[in-house]
């Protein structure tokens, strides 16, 4: 890369970063740590009211239209297919919309065209026919892709949801650029570079230097346009930012070049507020700026990450009750130093949630250690309270793997940023694969044989050792056949919808993980602790399929720090990550696995009968890893105990057993919390 | 409040140290700690189950 120091990185200390792109060394020269209050805090402009303003009454607009708007149907979004969109040009310091105005959706065939046809169609638009013959006649899509490759066993999977939330139909998100990469380098460094990665590139020409190559040059060509993207908006982002304001505008240029490409369910913007903080303290250590307009540009930064909007589905909406885009920025935590990396511009983040109000985007996610400035921590408490929109991730679990200059992506997938990414890995519902080994993989819901016709399960009452040796050999199938599903879909998402931006803002050698995740731990964990230690008749139907279950006597149950069953859930989440790691993942990636807060509970409930600990068919799963509801009867730090056993090590995507913490019990039961429980005691009660 | 905030970091601090990957605040009238996850009762975009289906299938 080119050598010379950038008149604009003046007032900067010079490191290997002024050689090589390295972020993460500029912020650990550069930042200035802070461990004061928010009296330093600014209130909204009277511009950043105004424009506000304007957003609440769009939302309302677009409420009473029924959810959407306006969409686009014949514009296919590229980083360069619209024009500039303003709310109001005079008043907006950050500027930029994903189509030529606020609140109007993109058209992202890419991913599948019948998708975005359902989306325009349910929301009353109808996609232009061109377009829809361009992409169902002329130009393959990442749906097309994957179905063509699809087995009937994995269409079997897919439609009895043993698999699920599978990402072959739209974008898989997950991948989080480093966009702070275009404020500190600009398009040409950042394009010198990436053609220096190509020219150093094998040319032997394997499949797999072949796909590098070209990837290679459609991330230069993605530069080239997100440079173009500045220019639309007058700006020039080939050189690196002069100030504060040019480093938030271009870093959000690189974010909305990939939202105009990309529509993964989560678009995550990545760790980049101390960042920031270096330029706005050089300007105002310069007097070029004062804190009013340093608020104003992160407040009008915020408001354009709370407008990014997909066209999506109703049953999209459904789930989710709204409109989420999941745009996560990790905020402070503690570098490998020691010294917190919290700066004044953490506040200022968090603040925006009283300059704008509540809102669930940007998901601020607060990288939280116990070692954070006090005042910092009090800080994110008072705002948690007040908006209940911080999510807090535990950085000192994170930290010894990741390092200090990771985010999260989503709601916790972590990764270095620019350096690492992630094949999102939608999960396996292991409550039902306990059900198909009962029944010899006949689907208890649709009565359609979907897994290998096993051995069922004989007689009236269930025999641990027995359905653990068909549940075991039911499992390797399911680990085959997921690894598999995800190795297609991540193969054509690269061929048919690669995230050129994002990984245009990656280094060329980066690390791969292959996420993977589990649904119905504690369904199968209760259900293995009723069948060992209470009697589970079957109930059959006609067909001799087992639909029912009666447990008789009591037993124990996952989240009350009992080892008796919660040593049933460590064994199953170590046998089918080891199961997982028996097979080929795609381009050599890590394999990795979640069993987190989420996971269509609800949703994966709705598809799973009759479950052997008594729940019913239809109940939802709990979610993740938390004991299912109402079982936990021993109290939180016993679930919390219970959750803990899980190993971290077979499951280095997120543990996440969420608590919600309810002000109205601060000073109740606070003590549980506090620190100075001994759980080793605890278990020995 | 001043206590509650400092009451609530300690909260976190403590569910941190026992080794609580991701942990939310809730404002509500509970008289309890609740372990509900509320990312789940939201929806976050790990909720997404297979979509597109009844046209692929």
């Amino acid at each position: 890369m080119n050598n010379t120091v950038a008149e604009q990185w003046k007032g900067f200390k010079l490191g290997t970063w002024c050689n090589t792109v390295d972020v993460r060394d500029f912020i650990q020269s550069n930042y200035t740590e802070y461990d004061g209050d928010e009296e330093f805090l600014a209130g909204p402009t009277a511009a950043t009211k105004k424009l506000w303003e304007m957003v609440t009454e769009l939302s309302k607009k677009e409420r009473e239209a029924g959810g959407v708007l306006d969409m686009d149907t014949s514009i296919v979004s590229t980083i360069t297919s619209h024009g500039a969109g303003y709310l109001d040009k005079d008043l907006e310091k950050i500027v930029g919309f994903q189509t030529d105005k606020p609140f109007k959706r993109s058209l992202q065939p890419f991913g599948g065209i019948r998708m975005a046809q359902n989306a325009c169609r349910e929301n009353g638009y109808e996609v232009d026919p061109k377009i829809v013959e361009i992409f169902t006649k002329y130009r393959k899509t990442h749906n097309q892709g994957v179905f063509d490759a699809y087995t009937p066993e994995m269409r079997l999977a897919r439609k009895s949801a043993i698999i699920t939330g599978l990402p072959d139909a739209y974008g898989r998100g997950r991948i989080i650029g480093d966009y702070r990469r275009v404020a500190l380098y600009g398009i040409d460094r950042l394009k010198e570079d990436k053609q220096h990665q190509l020219d150093t590139s094998l040319v032997r020409m394997t499949s797999k230097n072949i796909r590098l190559r070209e990837e290679l040059a459609e991330q230069l060509r993605a530069l080239d346009e997100l440079a173009e993207l500045g220019r639309i908006y007058g700006c020039d982002i080939t050189k690196p930012a002069a100030n504060a304001k040019e480093a938030i505008q271009w870093l959000y240029f690189g974010y909305l070049a990939a939202v105009k490409e990309q529509n993964g369910a989560a678009m995550s913007l990545g760790r980049t507020s101390t960042f920031l903080d270096i330029y706005i303290e050089r300007d105002l250590r310069d007097g070029v700026i004062t804190e009013e307009e340093a608020q104003e540009y992160i407040d009008h930064f915020i408001m354009k990450l709370r407008l990014v909007k997909f066209a999506r589905t109703p049953e999209y909406n459904e789930l989710f009750s709204g409109d989420p885009t999941w745009v996560t920025e990790s905020i402070g935590g503690i570098g490998i130093d020691g010294r917190p990396l919290v700066t004044k511009t953490s506040f200022r983040y968090l603040h925006t949630l009283d300059n704008l109000g509540t809102a669930p985007e940007p998901n601020m996610t607060v990288l939280w250690s116990v070692k954070l400035p006090q005042k910092f921590k009090e800080y994110c408490a008072k705002m948690s309270i007040k908006t209940s929109s911080i999510q807090y991730e535990n950085d000192d679990l994170m930290r010894v793997t990741r390092g200090d200059d990771y985010a999260i992506a989503c709601c916790v997938s972590s990764m270095r940023v620019g350096k690492e990414m992630q094949f999102f890995g939608a999960r396996a519902n292991l409550a039902k694969c306990l059900l198909y080994a009962i029944n010899g993989g006949m689907d208890e819901r649709l009565k359609i044989q979907v897994g290998p016709k096993y051995r069922r399960v004989e007689g009236d009452y269930l025999d641990f050792d027995d359905v653990m040796e068909k549940y075991d050999a039911m499992l390797e199938w399911l680990a085959e056949l997921y690894v598999n599903t995800l190795n297609v879909i991540h193969y054509m998402h690269d061929k048919y919808c690669y995230e050129r931006i994002q990984m245009a803002l990656h280094d060329r050698d980066v690390r791969r993980y292959f996420a993977t995740g589990i649904a119905g731990l504690s369904v199968v964990a209760d259900s293995l602790s009723a069948i060992k230690y209470a009697k589970v008749k079957c109930i059959r139907d006609d067909d001799g399929v087992v639909v029912d279950y009666e447990v008789e006597g009591d037993f124990p149950k996952y989240g009350n720090n009992d080892d008796r069953v919660d040593m049933l859930a460590v064994g199953i989440v170590q046998s089918f990550m080891d199961k997982v790691r028996k097979h080929h993942t795609y381009r050599d990636s890590i394999p990795t696995m979640s069993i987190l807060t989420i996971t269509s509970n609800v949703v994966y409930g709705k598809k799973t009968g009759n479950t052997p600990d008594g729940r019913k068919a239809g109940v939802p799963l709990a979610p993740g890893a938390n004991p299912m509801h109402g079982r936990d009867t021993h109290g939180a730090v016993a679930s919390l105990a219970s959750v803990a056993k899980l190993p971290f090590a077979d499951a280095q995507d997120g543990i996440s057993n969420t608590f919600s913490i309810i002000p109205g019990a601060l000073g109740k039961d606070d003590a549980v919390f506090a620190g100075d429980i001994d759980l080793d005691a605890l278990k020995n009660n | 409040m001043k206590d509650d905030y400092k009451r609530l970091a300690q909260m976190i601090d403590g569910c941190v140290r026992r080794g609580s990957a991701h942990i939310s605040v809730t404002v509500g009238e509970s008289e309890s700690v609740t372990d509900k996850s509320v990312c789940c009762i939201e929806g976050g975009a790990c909720s997404a189950p297979t979509l597109h289906k009844g046209i692929d299938d």
